[in-house]
């Protein structure tokens, strides 16, 4: 399948003490983490990152979120692909066993 | 009477606008543990502030927070900075004499988050930890009674200064059981341990023509005893159950934190103080949130210095609470 290329935004909402997150595109090996061009909208009250032009090698693109804190802590990731919102977030709890997961058809 | 009633009454005005992290002193002003702060709630993310109140100590502070790399990445430092202030007398000393000798302690850390913790947040290990490195600086100025030397002399002020350091290193269990250990080391004094009296000096004055005696009554509150300074080597350890961030909860929830501080010293007998603070918390922003803790706390647990007082005697009990600012 050929390659393709989008522009993906993500916004991560936290409730609750969530002491620590993150947030990984394709699969959750280290090196697919987000690590980096995080910033912080204190109007609309989420953080924000934008990948221009971010390579996806099938036709899905998966996203995964973990976070860890307090009990009743959680996150939650509004997935953009090409300026368009998807319909379903990502979404985790500080106490769920594995990552939050969703996958979106390009 | 009076003064305390007016002083509770300003602290609970404040306690109407709390928005906190959680952050427990005991009765004597120390911090239990270095706070994990969670930079959800504030307004630039990368750093934010707490106002401290504690009744225990009459102490008023601030701390402040930044961690510039911590969005994104679920291992990452922070440092903060606080100041805390308090008359070293009290304020009912200051309210009834005018009488003003200031305690500022300075403080600061750097903190670890996620030490022995493995970096990814997922599959969920219920572990969660941080470590900090903590100094502080404490310069106080106290009022003293000597009896046994020249009048003039007995009334007198001294100073205090006191550098202390160590480390913090704190365990989250299945997101609600938190574990503190610190220890270190902390230049200390005995002040608190003497005898609070109070010193009324009276001038009398004859007035001939009028026939009239005027007595002019100054009165100062001092300690007692004698004052010494010592190194000591303290070490603390907290169970602390965490209330829930449940936005569910519309009521208040319950937490508490039981401690044990051991301060082994250059001349005396190591000193444990053991307590619990209980606490209510309530949800605010989405934060479970303490608004008024009650620390009961006994000093000297097992008498070691022979007081052989009961227990109950040593037993002091305190409010003390916290909100945030930015």
């Amino acid at each position: 399948m050929p390659q393709k290329k989008i522009d993906i935004e993500l916004r991560i909402q936290k409730t609750g003490s969530v002491f620590s997150w993150e947030v990984y595109l394709e699969n959750t090996n280290s090196s697919s983490r987000v690590a980096n061009g995080w910033d912080y909208d204190p109007v609309k009250g989420y953080y924000y990152v934008t990948l221009d032009k971010y390579p996806i090698s099938d036709g899905a693109l998966d996203v995964f979120l973990g976070c860890e804190g307090k009990q009743g802590g959680k996150t939650s990731c509004a997935v953009f692909i090409n300026s368009k919102e998807q319909t379903s977030k990502v979404k985790c709890n500080n106490t769920d066993p594995n990552y939050g997961h969703g996958a979106y058809q390009l | 009477m009076k003064q305390t009633f007016f002083f509770l009454i300003v602290f609970l005005l404040f306690v109407q606008d709390i928005t906190a992290q959680l952050l427990l002193e005991n009765k004597t002003g120390d911090v239990q543990f270095v706070p994990l702060i969670s930079i959800t709630e504030t307004q630039t993310q990368k750093s934010s502030g707490i106002i401290k109140l504690n009744t225990g100590d009459q102490s008023i502070g601030i701390d402040y927070f930044n961690a510039p790399n911590a969005i994104g990445s679920p291992k990452y430092k922070f440092w903060s900075f606080g100041a805390k202030a308090k008359p070293t007398e009290g304020y009912a000393s200051v309210l009834k004499n005018g009488q003003f000798s200031p305690g500022i302690t300075l403080s600061g850390a750097i903190t670890q988050v996620k030490l022995f913790d493995r970096e990814a947040t997922k599959p969920e290990n219920n572990f969660f930890d941080w470590g900090a490195l903590y100094f502080n600086y404490a310069i106080n100025k106290y009022q003293l009674y000597k009896s046994d030397t020249l009048f003039k002399n007995q009334v007198y002020s001294t100073n205090f200064n006191g550098l202390g350091l160590g480390i913090n290193y704190n365990i989250l269990l299945k997101s609600s059981l938190l574990i503190s250990v610190k220890f270190g080391y902390a230049r200390k004094n005995n002040y608190n341990d003497l005898n609070g009296i109070e010193v009324r000096d009276t001038k009398i004055y004859f007035d001939t023509a009028s026939n009239t005696r005027r007595d002019i009554i100054t009165t100062k509150t001092a300690k007692q005893g004698t004052f010494k300074e010592f190194d000591s080597y303290p070490f603390s350890l907290a169970l602390t159950k965490l209330t829930s961030d449940d936005p569910s909860n519309k009521g208040l929830s319950f937490g508490y934190s039981i401690y044990l501080n051991v301060s082994p010293t250059n001349t005396d007998k190591p000193n444990t103080t053991t307590g619990c603070i209980l606490y209510l918390a309530k949800m605010k922003e989405g934060i479970s949130t303490p608004t008024l803790g009650l620390n009961f706390q006994f000093s000297d647990f097992f008498d070691v210095n022979g007081i052989n007082n009961g227990l109950l005697k040593r037993l002091s009990v305190g409010l003390t609470t916290n909100f945030s600012i930015f």
